[in-house]
């Protein structure tokens, strides 16, 4: 995959600056700026209310985004919810769920949004993972009939390793309960096949994957009929009473309100521009960025997590004691985009005694210039602090 | 906690200007608050300011380095410099008030902001004359060779202020300095009409310095009532001093002295004609001690 191709549709990737932080929000190509733009200059009206032209194409538009989403993650197309982001994917679940007594488990490296909503759910319970994996032992010891829901990280935000979900859903299902991945970090970066997976839930976000602000959740048909609707009003009802009301079926008994008509149209070309690529060749060019940038810097940095391959395209790393935050600045100085901190992740690094990381990530448009240039520049820094 | 301090000063002063900076200067006082009370900084400020400007010489590493290493002795340095410049910048403003000079009093340095100078004063100083002083009263000896004219005003601040200076001068110098005031009652100064012809009023009964000083020491309190009550104090026959202060026997004579004093160009009080050469404004008596001198040598050695 020559990735020169496709940065002219990245315009910031001529202005000499080096974006390295594809984990926190992925550059949109010109294609999904345009169709977003199209739906507000040529049918910004209401889909699935009004009768006129421009809420016909809307409505189709929207319906064809969903569809898109569908066939992406292979789910079928009333298994997608439109939400505002990941996060409030794993809320609507979370609090549209009735455990009624029952636990849910998530891993130790879960990024905060897949770790509050459980605690404040109750009865919640962590299972151990590794720079090997998953530690099965310890999540068998931690199910059990009460177990409601298992709800784990798919790809990890802070090493970019992955976890065996297809093992671990099928495990929990075992014992009755149902299972969630947080694909945000998996999603834009690797095939995300759902059915093949066996999860009940995946939840992610566009604006990691090249798309705008938006989120999905994909739920199994028979996994969303156990869920109560998260937000209420227009569009999640056909007929109400004064006194009564009477829920639509999923999709929309979970889309309350006008929705990100948009964003929706903006995430379903970005989808097309990745698949056009190939969501294979991504990931290996990913894993050769990785492998650059790891083999450049082994000796100089600590890095954070397993060997590069088993870290998608996540460079996580310290320079002796020095602030990550400190190193981040002096990386933008030098142009370079990088996250630093503990990235919504702060119970595994107050769990391991770790002040925090910086965090390189890459995305199809980086080069291996790019990462031969951000290779010298920590180089330069680590001599300098 | 140290790099706090500059920081809050420095973007505090630029956040007036620039909401940019307005961010940077909460950071800072947060820091600076927490650290206060023992609490550890939560905005990594310092290390923030830290990276930013060592990261602006990274095109020069050795430099770099050097500012990253050494950023906690700079801050300390900056830190240090601040309050020596809040404690010269307080000095000044005490000199400025107290002396009329930011250098305090005998300073022939330079200030940079002075409210007694004026961009014109030069100009304004040029064009002066000599004052007249036919019967205004003086002190020291006619025939001395220094000849100071004091042009003020009893209720001018300003020339309250420099009434010491008049005290020294004649101590020091006694023999060669005569001293002559000349009323000039300011408008804008409430009562200054009344206690310039309530001196004069004094005179008729020789207790024009004596009762000058004392327009000067109540000059914050001062009332119709309170000169009245001076004259009472000083043992001046009040019947006569009331007379001559409700008759309004001076007002003329204290409205040409002061048409005078304008006709000479003056233009602020207190003014001085030292052998006729004016002096603007208020001067530290080493300031006004090197013109004495400098005048009673000039006379030497044209003698």
């Amino acid at each position: 995959m020559n990735p020169e191709k496709f940065r002219q549709d990245f315009p910031l990737t001529g202005r000499g600056i080096i974006y390295f932080d594809n984990a926190c929000m992925s550059l949109k190509p010109r294609q999904v700026v345009e169709a977003m733009s199209d739906y507000y200059l040529n049918y910004p009206a209401c889909a699935g209310r009004s009768v006129h032209r421009l809420s016909a194409k809307a409505t189709e538009e929207y319906s064809k985004a969903r569809q898109t989403v569908a066939k992406f993650v292979s789910a079928k197309q009333e298994e997608i919810i439109f939400t505002k982001n990941t996060t409030e994917s794993i809320n609507l679940v979370a609090k549209s769920l009735e455990l009624a007594g029952r636990t849910s488990i998530t891993s130790d490296k879960e990024h905060n949004s897949n770790l509050v909503p459980w605690q404040l759910a109750g009865n919640h319970k962590v299972v151990r993972t590794s720079d090997d994996g998953f530690d099965f032992d310890d999540f068998e010891s931690k199910l059990g009939k009460k177990t409601g829901i298992v709800s784990v990280v798919h790809t990890s935000n802070i090493d970019g390793t992955t976890l065996p979900v297809k093992e671990i859903a099928k495990i929990a299902h075992d014992y009755g309960a149902l299972t969630m991945i947080d694909a945000a970090q998996s999603a834009p970066h690797t095939e995300l096949n759902v059915r093949k997976l066996g999860v009940d839930f995946a939840a992610f976000s566009g604006h990691k994957m090249l798309g705008p602000s938006i989120g999905v959740l994909f739920g199994k048909k028979e996994a969303l009929e156990q869920l109560k609707p998260f937000m209420t009003g227009g569009d999640t009802v056909s007929r109400t009473t004064y006194t009564t009301q009477e829920f639509l079926k999923p999709p929309e008994k979970f889309e309350a309100g006008l929705q990100n008509y948009a964003g929706a149209i903006g995430l379903a070309e970005a989808i097309r521009y990745l698949e056009k690529i190939g969501m294979k060749n991504i990931e290996k060019h990913e894993t050769a960025l990785n492998r650059v940038i790891t083999e450049e810097l082994e000796s100089t940095v600590s890095i954070i997590g397993p060997s590069y391959d088993k870290r998608s395209g996540i460079f996580p790393f310290n320079i002796r004691k020095t602030d990550p935050g400190e190193i981040a600045i002096l990386l933008d100085n030098q142009n370079i985009c990088v996250r630093s901190g503990q990235h919504c992740a702060h119970s595994w690094f107050s769990d391991r005694g770790i002040k925090g990381s910086v965090r390189a990530s890459t995305y199809l448009y980086n080069t291996e210039d790019e990462c031969a240039r951000f290779a010298s520049a920590v180089k330069k820094i680590e001599r300098m602090v | 906690m140290v790099f706090c301090i500059i920081g809050l000063a420095i973007f505090g002063i630029l956040g007036i200007f620039s909401a940019k900076y307005r961010t940077y200067a909460k950071e800072a006082w947060r820091c600076l608050k927490r650290q206060v009370t023992l609490r550890p900084c939560d905005t990594d400020f310092d290390k923030k300011m830290r990276a930013k400007v060592a990261g602006k010489f990274m095109k020069f590493p050795k430099l770099s380095r050097a500012i990253y290493k050494a950023f906690p002795a700079f801050s300390w340095a900056m830190v240090i410099m601040l309050f020596v410049s809040i404690y010269w910048t307080g000095v000044g403003l005490y000199n400025t008030v107290q002396y009329g000079n930011c250098n305090g009093p005998g300073s022939h340095e330079f200030c940079i902001f002075n409210p007694f100078e004026s961009s014109d004063m030069h100009e304004k100083v040029s064009k002066m004359s000599p004052v007249a002083v036919s019967d205004d009263p003086s002190i020291g000896d006619p025939n001395s060779s220094v000849q100071i004219v004091e042009v003020g005003c009893f209720m001018c601040p300003y020339t309250k202020n420099s009434e010491s200076i008049r005290q020294q001068l004649m101590i020091k110098y006694n023999g060669n300095v005569s001293f002559t005031f000349k009323a000039f009652a300011l408008p804008k100064h409430n009562l200054s009409q009344e206690t310039a012809e309530a001196a004069l009023c004094a005179r008729e009964q020789d207790a024009y310095w004596e009762y000058h000083d004392k327009l000067f020491e109540y000059q914050e309190n001062m009332t119709m009532e309170k000169m009245s009550d001076i004259a009472s104090e000083l043992g001046l026959d009040e019947s006569a001093f009331g007379e001559c202060f409700s008759s309004r026997k001076y007002q003329a004579a204290v409205e040409q002295d002061r048409q005078e004093s304008l006709d000479a160009g003056v233009f602020a009080t207190p003014t001085y004609f030292v052998n006729g050469k004016p002096i603007v404004g208020m001067k530290g008596f080493t300031d006004f001690e090197q013109i004495v001198v400098n005048e009673i040598k000039g006379t030497c050695e044209n003698a």
